[in-house]
């Protein structure tokens, strides 16, 4: 394999079929993103998959289902486990956890192994004590209504569409994983929302204090649903985003779960992505050694076309930053101490 | 027959196990099923095939499933579930996923009760509820939940004493209690332990007894051990906070 190659695809980048083969075939223990049809065609080895046609590559944003995004794992990796998680394993991720290392994890859309862990992953024995990255798989938006998402465990050869799909990565003692989020959106100044239960589905809350419906106050006020309710997370803004409004049923759904005892607020508009963007990004020492943004940031702020510094990726159905994140960049870096 | 196959969909029994026996005792509201591995399958020369362990890689022949255990499962309706089982003695997998013993259903050699129901009560008490309260919701004893909550906690410090923690002021430092409840907000741009403070802060302010929001501290000062070599400054507030 040219040297030229194996470098970019440690930086992560998209790449023809064949090239994503010759990179692949190695064994080097890799992260992959591509249309599903393309996935089951590359080579067994170390990697895992998840479906998604939508990129932040190399040249910018793009919508692609001829081309394979590959990110090779650190190169200081130790060992490598390939689990497979169904909706009674889903709870044990963190457990299962290297105590050296990180978890890369994907989780097919849509599935009740999503959702389970969209509710419940911040209460998951081990949550937060070791890094899990990763993202929700997905499908060409023209597909939505027919096509499934799934993961793929290259070392098998196996598509899975109800599982979720993890690699654990060991690392030495003087590799540390770090996952942080880049997210544009800010608390706006609109009303307090409080929401009874956690969920993804929301009839009845409080709106500073006072008792109503998120669906009644969206329409009422004319709410831009591409804003995002945003929740202040000990200085870290955690969006959830709106999939829909159901006016008859006064409903709403949302991509991620809102959860009690936390206060809500609607962003407020951000203008140019890209350029809030690159006065939100931290500096990255030595690179991305993973990332993923949100399919809605590629679709709101008409990413094709357009780059995000030297940060690329998939842009996903969700992304996992510890817990199912939304409208989000999430990244990993290496400390080298 | 049927009463088999209902509670067997009711348990979420897979394919490696079947329902033996069940009882069921109106006057009491229990409920008894003895689970068996599913019939064995024969193989070359009529030999018991052995039930492979996807965990851990072992073939174990049936006849070494010697310790006969009995846990407490959630309740079906009202009534109270015992679940029975035979396990091998030398249970070694530590895998979760593949391992035909590691089911919500069964539980381990000296466990009151079944992991489905231990995960249940954990999860619970990570929520903040207090053991007296989880008896109500799940209709057990106090004994049963505290032996899950000690035998919980004490799993946590063993794995303390392995990590250097000279640094680290021990529990009884006031920052942790303050970080913990809200009182004082340290800065950190560490994502982690921004979302570990924020789910930690709302049930440390609604745990109803000290035990568990001592819990909760030994919680917090774990993840610091743990990521110590990313909190150099977080570590200095807190060493620095009166």
């Amino acid at each position: 394999m040219s040297t030229s190659l194996f470098d970019q695809a440690s930086r992560g980048r998209l790449f023809t079929l064949d090239e994503a083969c010759e990179i692949l075939s190695p064994g080097r223990p890799a992260a992959v993103a591509a249309d599903k049809a393309l996935l089951q065609k590359l080579p067994k080895g170390c990697w895992i998959g998840g479906s998604i046609p939508y990129f932040m590559a190399q040249d910018g944003g793009q919508v692609c289902q001829d081309r394979v995004f590959v990110q090779l794992m650190p190169e200081e990796v130790l060992s490598v486990r390939i689990q497979s998680y169904g909706l009674d394993e889903i709870h044990r991720i963190a457990v299962d956890g290297p105590e050296q290392g990180f978890s890369v994890l994907l989780i097919p859309h849509n599935t009740e192994v999503h959702h389970a862990y969209a509710r419940n992953a911040p209460n998951y024995e081990q949550m937060y004590m070791k890094p899990i990255i990763g993202w929700i798989t997905g499908c060409h938006l023209d597909e939505l209504a027919t096509g499934k998402s799934g993961v793929l465990n290259g070392e098998t050869g196996q598509l899975v569409e109800e599982a979720a799909l993890a690699m654990h990565i060991d690392l030495p003692a003087n590799c540390i994983a770090e996952i942080g989020i880049v997210n544009i959106f800010e608390q706006g100044s609109g009303p307090v929302f409080h929401f009874p239960q956690a969920g993804m589905h929301v009839d009845d809350c409080r709106i500073d204090g006072v008792e109503g419906r998120l669906a009644d106050y969206v329409i009422d006020n004319n709410i831009d649903i591409q804003l995002p309710l945003v929740a202040d997370c000990y200085g870290v803004m955690v969006n959830v985003s709106i999939a829909a409004v159901d006016q008859e049923k006064r409903t709403v759904d949302l991509y991620a779960p809102v959860f009690p005892d936390t206060e809500y607020r609607f962003a407020d508009p951000v203008g140019d992505y890209v350029s809030g963007f690159q006065k939100a990004l931290p500096e990255l020492p030595g690179g991305s050694q993973f990332s993923c943004n949100c399919i809605l940031n590629y679709l709101y702020s008409e990413l094709e076309g357009k780059k995000t510094e030297e940060i690329t990726g998939p842009m996903t159905f969700g992304e996992i930053g510890y817990q199912l994140l939304n409208q989000t960049l999430v990244y990993m870096t290496i400390h080298r101490l | 027959m049927r009463d088999k196959e209902l509670i067997s969909s009711v348990l979420g029994l897979d394919d490696k196990w079947q329902i033996q026996d069940l009882s069921v005792n109106a006057k009491q509201q229990r409920l008894d099923v003895i689970l068996v591995p599913s019939a064995p399958r024969m193989s070359f020369f009529f030999q018991e095939k052995p039930i492979d362990c996807g965990g851990c890689g072992r073939s174990i022949p049936s006849r070494l499933l010697t310790h006969a255990a009995q846990w407490r499962h959630h309740n079906l309706g009202t009534f109270h579930t015992y679940i029975q089982a035979a396990l091998p003695q030398d249970m070694q997998c530590e895998r979760s996923v593949g391992c035909p013993f590691d089911k919500p259903y069964l539980g381990t050699i000296g466990q009151p009760v079944t992991h489905g129901l231990r995960r249940t009560i954990i999860g619970l008490l990570n929520e903040g509820l207090s053991s007296s309260k989880i008896c109500r919701v799940l209709d057990l004893d106090l004994q049963t939940v505290w032996s899950i909550e000690q035998g919980n906690a004490a799993a946590e410090p063993e794995k303390e004493e392995s990590l250097e923690d000279a640094d680290l002021p021990d529990l009884g430092h006031p920052g942790w209690r303050a970080m913990a409840s809200g009182d004082w907000h340290l800065k950190t741009k560490l994502l982690s332990l921004s979302l570990l403070l924020s789910r930690l802060r709302s049930q440390f302010n609604h745990a109803d007894n000290d035990d568990l929001r001592q819990r909760k501290l030994h919680e917090l000062r774990q993840f610091f051990l743990k990521n110590k070599a990313l909190l150099s400054t977080e570590i200095e507030q807190l060493n620095n906070y009166k």
